[in-house]
């Protein structure tokens, strides 16, 4: 019964290492192939960055070379053109219509058989905006439906209906 | 605002100005400078009565003669005829104001198209080369058209 317990020792019987031993070195196994795989990462990484850089080199020598081209054809070199204002939008025939139908009633109504943009927005608020009464107002003027009879204190201008404009449409007037 | 100074071509096309005229005419036909003045919120007649003396060249107003208590036309001493402020459209003038293409005039036009209207544009040119009224008022007309000044 003296050695009973040698069996039960920490070595192993085939590499005569401990378990402890066993468990380090696995360990350090694992650490170095963790190792390897980083440096492997970093290696693409590596590369994939001088393939972006060598990427945006060849962008940067392609865009020269239009210019060189675009200049050898004559071309004016593009840049950005100037911002485009909300203010350029045309109003349109249907808008224009509406408003001049309005317009034909505010001076149906009128004393004096003019008007001014107001009475016009007053009539058709809401739904339809400052601008667009401003501008159709314009239209028809240059259709030469409305003519300009003065101004309002305040800065407004004072309108009336040409001759022989009412119950002329808006597109026989463009004609 | 303000009263203005004077009076450009795009504040007012000619036809809106002699229609102006028409408005302010009293019931024989002519029409005060000042009164159109007023209409117009200038300071003064006298821009008034220099886009009318303009107007008077070509042949679209006239200024009424002074008269005297008989009846009779008056003149200065150099033997030009005076003028009251007063003035009318004359034919052309009123041709001008409520003149109206015809319908079928219209349709003709209407059938130019925009390859057309450059040629057509020549022909208004060689049309209105003479230099008379009719040019003038074509080319003022262009202009307001236009917004140039």
């Amino acid at each position: 019964m003296g050695d009973g317990g040698r069996g039960m020792s920490d070595s192993n019987g085939a590499s005569g290492r401990t378990p402890a031993e066993l468990a380090t070195r696995t360990h350090d196994a694992i650490e170095r192939m963790a190792a390897e795989l980083r440096e492997l990462i970093a290696a693409e990484q590596a590369g994939r960055a001088e393939y972006e850089r060598l990427v945006e080199e060849s962008r940067t020598r392609e865009r020269q070379l239009q210019k060189v081209l675009a200049g050898l054809e004559g071309q004016a070199p593009t840049k950005p053109g100037p911002k485009r204002s909300t203010k350029d939008w045309r109003v349109s025939d249907e808008r224009v219509t509406a408003v001049w139908e309005a317009v034909q009633q505010v001076v149906a109504k009128s004393e004096d058989g003019t008007f001014i943009s107001q009475h016009v927005f007053d009539v058709m608020y809401p739904g339809v905006s400052r601008e667009t009464i401003t501008k159709s107002v314009n239209v028809l003027r240059e259709r030469e439906l409305i003519r300009r009879v003065g101004t309002v204190r305040g800065g407004g201008i004072r309108w009336a209906l040409m001759p022989g404009a009412e119950g002329q449409s808006v597109t026989d007037a463009a004609a | 605002m303000p009263q203005r100074e004077r009076l450009t071509l795009l504040d007012y096309s000619d036809r809106e100005f002699l229609l102006l005229l028409e408005d302010v005419a009293e019931a024989d036909g002519w029409a005060d400078s000042e009164e159109l003045a007023v209409r117009l919120d200038l300071k003064t007649r006298r821009s008034a009565s220099q886009r009318l003396s303009w107007l008077a060249r070509w042949g679209v107003v006239e200024k009424e003669h002074a008269r005297d208590h008989t009846g009779n036309l008056r003149y200065h001493r150099d033997g030009k005829p005076m003028h009251t402020q007063r003035w009318r459209l004359t034919d052309a003038g009123r041709a001008l104001a409520y003149g109206e293409i015809k319908a079928r005039q219209r349709q003709a036009l209407d059938r130019f198209g925009d390859e057309q209207l450059l040629e057509l544009t020549r022909w208004l040119t060689g049309r209105t080369r003479d230099g008379g009224m009719a040019t003038k008022l074509a080319l003022r007309e262009w202009k307001h058209g236009h917004g140039i000044r």
